[in-house]
């Protein structure tokens, strides 16, 4: 069992955000924006067995949905950023860091 | 074959010619107006490690002296404007350089004007002086002589104290480039330092040697918010009372912040882009110690590949946030993912290129735009507490100003020493809707000569310009309703305060409450934020002396009906009757309506915005009102349509009286304003407090109660003077209570 941190990064503006993982809900909150100093708009940490996890998030405010499976070892770092009109998703088993 | 010339040249040429010149004109179109000139030359390698960016930019300023017989002339500049030539014609010459080019101002529009600078050298001589000429199309012609400063294009200094619980080992890196085997193959070798790091983008930065640790080890103290960074900036940094904008920058070295994942942050910008939210902006950052960035960070040299990382991570956080504080972006926000800077995120340059990619392509600088900015930019848009953060970035201007007239200068420094200060200040805080007034004092400095000075400082009389940054972070110029012409009003102010040339402060200083709520354009003062609020004295004459910055913020309602109330309030018939001071003109009688809507239905008792207005609707009741009636005279005999319908009727005007004085009815009026004042107590209000009494003590003279009226100077000459007040005000509310 590890950590789960989901960031969302780039180009949310008053965004609503729902984040789910293996199905369940860990995330939904309305008004998401990235703090342009840091390019991150908010931090999210669930517990999550090893193993394959399937992770969906959805900016209903864009009409933007993904769904990734994300290999989880231990602590496991996914990035989310809005870019280019589309969602994308960023995987690391070190954390991003921000400055 | 001609014969070979082996006579030594005598323009051998000891170094590079770019870096920094400055000089004062030596000649100018209008008598008088010296201007002086900080000239950044870039075209030949100043530096190891140092793109050359073919560019020439300048700072003009405005040169004031005063000369004091038997003494040195006195000094000071006042900032004026910025320019850039892009793209200029270099020619090389065996003893000389010529540049030529044209001028492109940062902001505001100006005619067609051009450069030439003509730089020479000599064998064994320092190069320059540059001799500088602007054109302006039509013929008006500046000249300068400017002697060369340095290989560098700006000068700052950064201050560093660091966090007790992060105290031991070193606090700044020092990187070997060739430590960590992840690196561009050619990359040169060389030890940097954020020093040299900033040296080879040409900004020669000096780390002041002394250093504060700050206790952070409450137990129940975690991380540091943006907030609190600021905080902790207002109490520690050495320089931070000083001038603003300024080329100081303060570096925090802490522990850790409340998001984890944040290795540094430059906390000094509006709270909507993660900042403290309290301007002005971009004079200090942090870096924290304990981010997973730097667990291995080595005590000395790194042994491993891991410590070299870590290292290498440590000296790229402080330079970037440093960049930061220069009104950098990051590289993705100006549309640059793909750049190999100090502002790009290594994770997000490698999500594109590939693992690694980043650090085995970076060189260790700023990209090339940036360093237009660094080197060339807007001097507001890159100097420490100048222009927004995120306002500059080659925008150079804040956002969606563009309409506005913001005057180049508008929220520029001084420096020298000037003959004269112009100090604002009032109370910090404005509730929503409260009217702002704000203390004008100017101040003789000199220790000579007494100064006979123009003393009106409302804006209605012309002498004083007022600029006020909005929230929004657009710059206004306050443009009043009223433009009065009247003779000038003189006092001779005393020789600069010195206790121990028994010379007290008072006599050296005039006060003034001034207005600025509402003007030609509206309400200045209308949304919840800060402002920032600077002017610029002129008096009489061409002198010309800005303020320091005041930073007043504006509250948000406080219930819904005050919210609602805003929709009449912010109107023009409220904002000239603040304007005038109350006013029973049956033209305003719906903003009088609405002023008493606000005081009855608003705040506490002892509201700031409660008392004000009630002064206002008292001055409206105080003194008696005249209306000019106009009625068409009886019509004439005899033909009038050979007149034509444009013949209009004669008229006949009078002023006739419309109210009496209600003495009463305003003492009723203020009676909780008085109370307000007293209990307030602040030394920022004491000039406000003073105007109250003193329409009240009329008032009490009017209905003839001599007693009350004394009673109540004898109460504000108590406050007063337990709110430091000067002996000379005192003296003078004495004076008027000896009267009565």
């Amino acid at each position: 069992m590890g950590t789960l941190r989901i960031d969302l990064q780039d180009g949310f503006d008053n965004d609503d955000v729902c984040i789910k993982v293996n199905g369940r809900e860990v995330y939904h909150h309305r008004d998401v924006t990235t703090k342009l100093l840091l390019g991150l708009a908010d931090t999210i940490e669930t517990k999550a067995e090893d193993g394959s996890a399937v992770v969906e998030i959805t900016v209903p405010t864009r009409k933007l949905s993904r769904t990734d499976k994300v290999d989880v070892k231990g602590d496991t770092y996914v990035g989310a950023c809005v870019q280019r009109g589309g969602l994308r998703l960023l995987v690391s088993s070190t954390p991003f860091g921000y400055g | 074959m001609a014969g070979h010339n082996s006579a030594p040249s005598r323009c051998e040429r000891s170094g590079p010619v770019s870096g920094r010149y400055e000089g004062e004109s030596t000649a100018t179109p209008v008598a008088g107006q010296e201007r002086a000139l900080d000239l950044r030359v870039d075209i030949d390698s100043r530096y190891a490690n140092s793109p050359v960016l073919n560019r020439i930019s300048g700072d003009l300023y405005q040169v004031q002296r005063i000369r004091i017989p038997g003494k040195p002339a006195q000094s000071w500049r006042v900032y004026l404007e910025s320019w850039i030539v892009d793209d200029p014609d270099i020619k090389w010459e065996e003893c000389h350089v010529e540049i030529t080019g044209e001028l492109r101002y940062w902001r505001g529009v100006h005619p067609p004007i051009t450069v030439r600078v003509r730089i020479p050298w000599r064998t064994s001589e320092p190069v320059g002086p540059a001799a500088v000429t602007l054109s302006q199309d039509g013929g008006q012609t500046w000249g300068f002589v400017c002697a060369r400063v340095g290989d560098w294009f700006r000068e700052m200094n950064l201050e560093i104290d660091v966090c007790e619980s992060v105290s031991t080992g070193f606090v700044l890196p020092r990187y070997n480039t060739h430590v960590h085997p992840d690196r561009p193959a050619d990359i040169p070798a060389r030890d940097l330092s954020i020093e040299e790091c900033y040296r080879e983008a040409g900004v020669r930065m000096a780390v002041r040697p002394d250093r504060t640790v700050i206790d952070d080890t409450a137990a129940d103290f975690q991380s540091w918010s943006a907030v609190e960074l600021h905080d902790a900036m207002e109490r520690y940094f050495s320089q931070y009372q000083g001038p603003w904008p300024n080329w100081e920058m303060w570096g925090l070295l802490a522990g850790q912040y409340e998001k984890s994942g944040v290795g540094g942050v430059m906390f000094d910008a509006a709270a909507a882009y993660g900042g403290a939210g309290r301007g002005p902006d971009r004079q200090g950052f942090a870096v924290f110690r304990k981010h997973n960035w730097f667990k291995k960070l080595p005590a000395a040299a790194p042994a491993d590949k891991d410590q070299a990382e870590a290292l290498r991570k440590f000296l790229y956080t402080w330079v970037h946030e440093a960049g930061h504080a220069f009104n950098f972006l990051h590289s993705w926000d100006k549309n640059r993912p793909d750049a190999l800077s100090w502002m790009n995120y290594d994770w997000k340059y490698d999500a594109n290129h590939g693992d690694g990619a980043f650090w085995r392509a970076f060189r260790m600088r700023f990209d090339d735009e940036e360093l237009i900015h660094l080197r060339h930019g807007d001097r507001p848009a890159v100097m420490m507490g100048g222009d927004p953060w995120a306002s500059g970035g080659h925008a150079e201007s804040p956002a969606a100003a563009e309409h506005l007239h913001t005057p180049p200068g508008a929220m520029a420094e001084l420096e020298g020493r000037p003959p004269l200060e112009l100090l604002l200040r009032s109370k910090g805080y404005f509730e929503f809707m409260e009217p702002v007034h704000i203390e004008f004092r100017l101040r003789n400095l000199l220790e000579d000569i007494p100064l006979k000075l123009d003393i009106r400082m409302g804006p209605e009389y012309g002498g004083t310009t007022v600029y006020i940054r909005r929230p929004d972070g657009r710059v206004v110029e306050y443009d009043p309703i009223l433009c009065l012409i009247a003779e000038t009003e003189t006092k001779t102010l005393d020789l600069a305060a010195d206790a121990e040339a028994g010379r007290p402060e008072g006599p050296d200083r005039v006060s003034e409450t001034v207005f600025l709520s509402y003007g030609k354009y509206g309400f200045y003062f209308d949304a919840p934020g800060e402002y920032l609020v600077r002017a610029v004295y002129r008096g009489a004459g061409d002198v010309l002396i800005p303020s320091n910055m005041l930073r007043v913020r504006v509250g948000t309602p406080q219930s819904k009906a005050e919210d609602r109330l805003a929709q009449d309030y912010f109107s023009y018939q409220v904002g000239m009757a603040l304007y005038l001071g109350g006013s029973p003109s049956e033209y305003l009688k719906d903003g009088m309506k609405a002023i008493r809507d606000v005081v009855k239905e608003t705040g506490d008792k002892d509201s700031m915005l409660k008392a004000k207005l009630s002064t206002v609707l008292a001055e409206a009741v105080s003194k008696p009102f005249h209306r000019v009636e106009v009625e068409p005279a009886p019509e004439a005999a005899g033909p009038t349509a050979a007149a034509g319908p444009a013949a209009a009727r004669p008229v006949k005007a009078k002023v006739v009286k419309v109210s009496d004085p209600n003495p009463d009815e305003a003492l009723k009026l203020t009676k909780q304003a008085l109370a307000a004042f007293h209990a307030e107590k602040s030394k920022d209000l004491n000039l406000m407090y003073r105007n109250l009494v003193e329409q009240r003590v009329g008032n009490w003279v009017a209905i003839g109660d001599s007693a009350e009226a004394k009673k109540e100077l004898n109460a504000l000459h108590r406050d007063l003077k337990a709110c430091d007040a000067n002996t000379n005000i005192l003296d003078e509310i004495k004076e008027v209570h000896d009267k009565i």
